[in-house]
């Protein structure tokens, strides 16, 4: 029971956790139409600049933020004048099921640039770049929150989305954009990247049938984690029943981790923007084409399908009996820890891994009576395997003096819908934005997003040349 | 300028930030209360259940009375089953020894024989009676009569001749004829010379002339091996427990003939000089009855008799309970045989009943080792001791003398309205003996100053478990220590316990579930269901409810009734209870504060 408790506190801890994480989203995509704003070409490196520009050591481009479509008052509820749990009795399995999804994700992502200038040049745009990049996602199944609120029925649980993945990179980048004609601009971004750290967790299967004639659970898990000089740390535990006692070791923890570089990759950025006329343009890019070689590949597993039926244990009411409640009971703990009991493989060496794609598609529309706006739509899919999410944002920006731009745009996605802004001051010299994809919304106390939803894009860049 | 735009910049954000966000005071995550509930709401969990046997059930341990034993047909059954021994005090007859007798010499003047032959002097032998006594005190207590007792002892009498003319060389010259020499009755002798007649206590030595040494002496010696205890001269003190043997010895004929030519005087001394030497009592002959003392019998000790069928409201006929007894007779040599009563004291708590052998035709409850047809007494003889003559006797126990026992069915088992009394198996079974002895009977030979050792052996109680008509068996059990600590959130809504039971058991059983806090006590509020499985029940769909709410949960008190009802069954350790499709239908919930 306290096994399993403590399960249980481990889930809900991870979950509020990963959603009050401060952290930063790659991109801006409410500047992607937005005339002044001197990172369009991090969503599209066809998108060049009016001016060179340096940016403010770690603050030219910073990107705070979390996207989910779990919302945090999906699981907090204020039972009574007090913060609680979705589990709380007070919290009713309607109010509860009304905001959970077959899939939730949780992305949290990390640009922290740490040097950054552009410049014209060599017929086009050039860009360099060094960036610190982090990305967390993290995709917990609907029926996994379910069946903690509802409780256990004579159904079967499919919880084998359950995943997370993370990884840390230093990211090197050159760009560079020009005019093919005068409609049709093209860009790319080479980037070289620097591994820290990678982990990926991913149940491929966790299958809970709870039949009324037998209990059937598979599992198949498997984590890989790249950190330079890390070990798990395992536990060895002796469980059976009594005389039969087996010998188990098992990853319990990590040690000995030691950061530095342990990957090396390369990504490309590609981009395209083509006037159609002097109202509509159109654009695509990708972003973060690549992929990153991790030296080291330390690998826990459950090394294939783990499964266990119940129907195989019977039980006898005799105490003495080798089948006793107590010695079965014990075989079938047995049974049981081998479906969440990793083992060490070690270090399996050196994996290649690609990086998480994003593909951003755009189309814009300046009226011909008010040309310093511009209507845009723009949809930006990540593509990430299991972790992929896409969005249609509709926005309108303007930029009425030399000076000031802003943007004001409305999202709908994997996500749910959101709002988001941008406001760009940029007289001569000196450039300042400030924008959001996500509004915070309601904040808790302690200023975590009840949405579970948070986004700041903010930077201070000095802009030279015409 | 700059500065300008900084200040547009800053109101701006915080416009933004004014507009798009504010704190909902509803959420404050310094103080999450943590409560959580996991509900199972009708779920079934399926259980596998393997077939349960009367042997599991009974969970019988090596200390257990209750044993397998098996029938003619090799089938398995239960019996109580208990062995034990038990011992006597040795038993023993003392030997005897009757005194010396004070004999003191007699001298007489024997006349000369008027007008014998030329050439010879006769003279007339005889002796006045010289009387005797002999005796013995502290005989055995055994004794109840005595008819002859083999003794070691002699007797010696000289006969001297002496007078002033009687030269040596007449000594040579003289024989002692016709002789005859009164002893007393009953003996039985060997001697030297003569012949001894014991029913006239005569030694006749008429047979060949007695020719004296040259001192004039005649010995004449006797060894005595047995006394015949039944003449008159012989009497036993039963009481006094003494020994008198008496008589007299005195010549009661003869003559002595010298040939010689020498004148003779009228008369001659004539010495008799009678001895006996002790009377050592060797055997004897006659009847006898020995106490058999201290005879210690184990008594049955039945606390280990498993819960399952010795409980308060258990009632267990026990139909044929045997005891059986393989004893030593020490005095079969004699064929003399063993007699006892028996007497069975059950014990349950303080209460004491006693249960006695059927009375035989003379009213007596007693049994003795003698053989059926009065043949010789075995040295081992079993005994069955039991209401009936079962069809099969106790291994070890062949072919024993069947004592009729009626009310020893009633050793295990009360009424009912004795409940106050104790009630079920009881604790111990006390087998006294009562008056063991080797009752008063004839014996030959018997020897003396001898231990004959115990009366020993062993014993077997085997009792067939069997249930008769109304026979039952209660069973309650508490099954406890669920709570650790972390029951408290257990709320139990309903608990529906539903399989398939089969069983060969020959008898319904009720079963009921309650569920007990930690005190023991039965949780108040909650309904449960008794089911009944059938006799000979196959595959009968059975359901078991409990309905709550069940908190502070710490176990389930459990009560199995079985009642027998029509038949006579004997529990065997192979009947079986089989469940199949179990399935526990659960709806409740579990708070805790994680």
């Amino acid at each position: 029971m306290e096994r399993f408790m403590n399960s249980i506190r481990y889930i809900i801890v991870v979950v509020v956790l990963a959603m009050m994480l401060p952290a930063t989203a790659q991109n801006l995509n409410s500047g992607y139409f937005t005339e002044g704003y001197l990172y369009r070409h991090e969503t599209n490196p066809a998108f060049g600049n009016e001016q060179g520009y340096v940016a403010m050591p770690a603050i030219g481009n910073l990107n705070v933020g979390i996207n989910s479509n779990l919302r945090v008052d999906n699981i907090l509820y204020n039972v009574n004048g007090r913060t609680a749990l979705f589990l709380n009795p007070q919290v009713s399995n309607r109010e509860f099921l009304g905001g959970i999804k077959n899939k939730h994700l949780i992305s949290e992502h990390l640009k922290l640039q740490v040097l950054g200038f552009g410049f014209k040049g060599m017929g086009g745009y050039n860009i360099f770049e060094i960036n610190a990049r982090q990305n967390l996602h993290a995709r917990i199944p609907g029926a996994l929150l379910e069946f903690m609120k509802v409780g256990a029925e004579n159904k079967t649980y499919e919880v084998n989305q359950l995943a997370a993945h993370a990884d840390g990179y230093a990211e090197i980048a050159l760009g560079h954009s020009r005019q093919i004609n005068k409609d049709l601009r093209v860009g790319a971004k080479m980037k070289v990247l620097l591994g820290i750290a990678n982990i990926d967790m991913d149940f491929k299967k966790a299958h809970l049938t709870l039949g009324e004639d037998d209990w059937t659970a598979i599992t198949d898990a498997k984590v890989q984690t790249s950190i330079s000089s890390m070990r798990y740390e395992t536990e060895e535990t002796l469980r059976g029943a009594k005389g039969e006692e087996t010998r188990h070791r098992y990853v319990s923890g990590v040690k000995e981790t030691k950061w530095g570089v342990d990957g090396f990759g390369f990504a490309f950025d590609l981009g395209a923007e083509y006037k159609i006329d002097d109202q509509w343009s159109v654009s695509a890019a990708v972003l973060d084409l690549g992929f990153m070689n991790w030296n080291n590949n330390y690998v826990a597993s459950t090394n294939g399908e783990k499964t266990v039926h119940t129907d195989t244990h019977i039980f006898s009411l005799d105490d003495d009996a080798d089948k006793s409640f107590e010695r079965e009971g014990d075989r079938l703990a047995e049974d049981l820890a081998k479906l969440y009991e990793l083992e060490d493989n070690g270090n399996t060496g050196s994996r290649t891994r690609s990086l998480g794609a994003t593909m951003n598609l755009g189309a814009a529309y300046t009226p011909e009576f008010y040309d310093k706006m511009t209507i845009g739509l723009m949809n930006s899919t990540y593509i990430a395997g299991k972790y992929s999410t896409t969005e249609f944002r509709l926005s309108a920006n303007v930029a009425p003096v030399k000076v000031f731009s802003a943007s004001a745009n409305i999202a709908v996605g994997s996500f749910g819908t959101s709002f988001g802004w941008l406001i760009n001051f940029h007289p001569n010299g000196f450039n300042f934005f400030l924008g959001t994809d996500h509004m915070l919304g309601k904040l808790a106390k302690q200023g975590v997003p009840l949405s579970g939803r948070a986004h700041v894009n903010l930077g201070i860049n000095f802009p030279f040349g015409h | 300028m700059k500065i300008r735009y900084c200040i547009y910049a800053g109101l701006s954000i915080l416009l933004m930030l004014v507009l798009f966000s504010c704190v909902d005071n509803n959420y404050d995550f310094s103080d999450i209360d943590t409560t959580s509930r996991f509900k199972a709401k009708n779920l079934v969990v399926p259980l596998n259940i393997e077939e349960l046997t009367l042997d599991q059930v009974l969970d019988l341990d090596k200390e257990s009375e209750i044993k397998q034993a098996k029938d003619e047909n090799g089938n398995l059954f239960y019996a109580i089953k208990k062995e034990g021994r038990f011992t006597s005090d040795d038993i023993s007859v003392k030997a005897f020894t009757a005194s010396k007798p004070s004999l003191a010499p007699c001298i007489v003047q024997i006349p000369r024989i008027a007008g014998s032959p030329a050439g010879t002097v006769v003279y007339q032998v005889e002796s006045p009676a010289a009387p005797f006594k002999s005796e013995a005190s502290n005989l055995d207590e055994a004794f109840r009569e005595i008819r002859s007792i083999g003794v070691e002892a002699n007797s010696t009498i000289k006969l001297r001749i002496a007078g002033e003319k009687l030269t040596r060389a007449m000594m040579s010259n003289v024989q002692y004829q016709n002789l005859k020499i009164q002893y007393p009755k009953g003996l039985t002798v060997a001697t030297n010379l003569g012949t001894y007649d014991p029913s006239t206590g005569v030694l006749d030595l008429t047979a060949s002339p007695l020719t004296p040494n040259s001192n004039g002496e005649v010995r004449i010696q006797m060894d005595v091996t047995a006394i015949d205890a039944i003449q008159e001269n012989v009497s036993v003190d039963y009481v006094n427990r003494t020994f008198t043997f008496e008589g007299e010895v005195k010549v009661i004929q003869g003559n002595l003939n010298f040939n010689t030519s020498v004148d003779l005087p009228d008369a001659i001394t004539f010495i008799v000089t009678p001895e006996f030497s002790t009377f050592k009592a060797k055997t004897m002959t006659g009847r006898v009855e020995f106490e058999v003392e201290n005879l210690a019998i184990d008594p049955v000790d039945l606390s280990h008799i498993p819960d399952a069928i010795n409980q308060s409201g258990t009632r267990l006929m026990v139909e044929n309970p045997q005891l059986y007894l393989k004893l030593n007779n020490p005095m079969a040599d004699y064929d003399a045989y063993f007699e006892t009563g028996i007497r069975l004291t059950s014990i349950r708590d303080a209460v004491r009943r006693d249960y006695e052998i059927d009375p035989d035709e003379k009213g007596n409850r007693v049994f003795n080792t003698t053989l059926p047809d009065g043949g010789h007494l075995l040295p081992v003889t079993p005994l069955l001791l039991a209401p009936t003559v079962p069809a099969q006797y106790y291994e070890g126990y062949d072919s024993p003398k069947f004592v009729p026992f009626s009310s020893m069915r009633e050793v295990l088992v009360l009424e009912e309205d004795a409940e106050e009394e104790g009630v079920g198996i009881p604790a111990t079974i006390q087998v006294h003996a009562i008056d063991p002895a080797i009752p008063e009977q004839d014996v030959t030979d018997l020897e003396l100053g001898k231990t004959y050792g115990s009366v020993k052996g062993d014993y077997a109680f085997f009792a067939p478990l069997q249930l008769s008509d109304d026979s039952r068996i209660v069973y309650t059990d508490k099954v406890t220590g669920w709570d650790k600590g972390d029951m408290d959130g257990l709320t139990i809504d309903s608990l529906i316990m539903r399989f398939d039971g089969t069983t060969d058991l020959p008898f319904e059983i009720k079963l009921s579930i309650q569920p007990i806090d930690k005190e023991g006590n039965v949780i108040e509020g909650v309904t449960s269901t008794t089911v009944t499985i059938a006799a000979m029940a196959k595959e009968q769909p059975i359901e078991m409810k409990l309905v709550g709410p069940v908190t502070h949960l710490d176990g389930l008190l459990i009560e199995a009734r079985a009642v027998n009802q029509g038949n006579e069954t004997i529990l065997g350790p192979e009947m079986t209870i089989y469940v199949k499709n179990c399935k526990a239908t659960v709806t409740g919930f579990y708070d805790k504060e994680l």
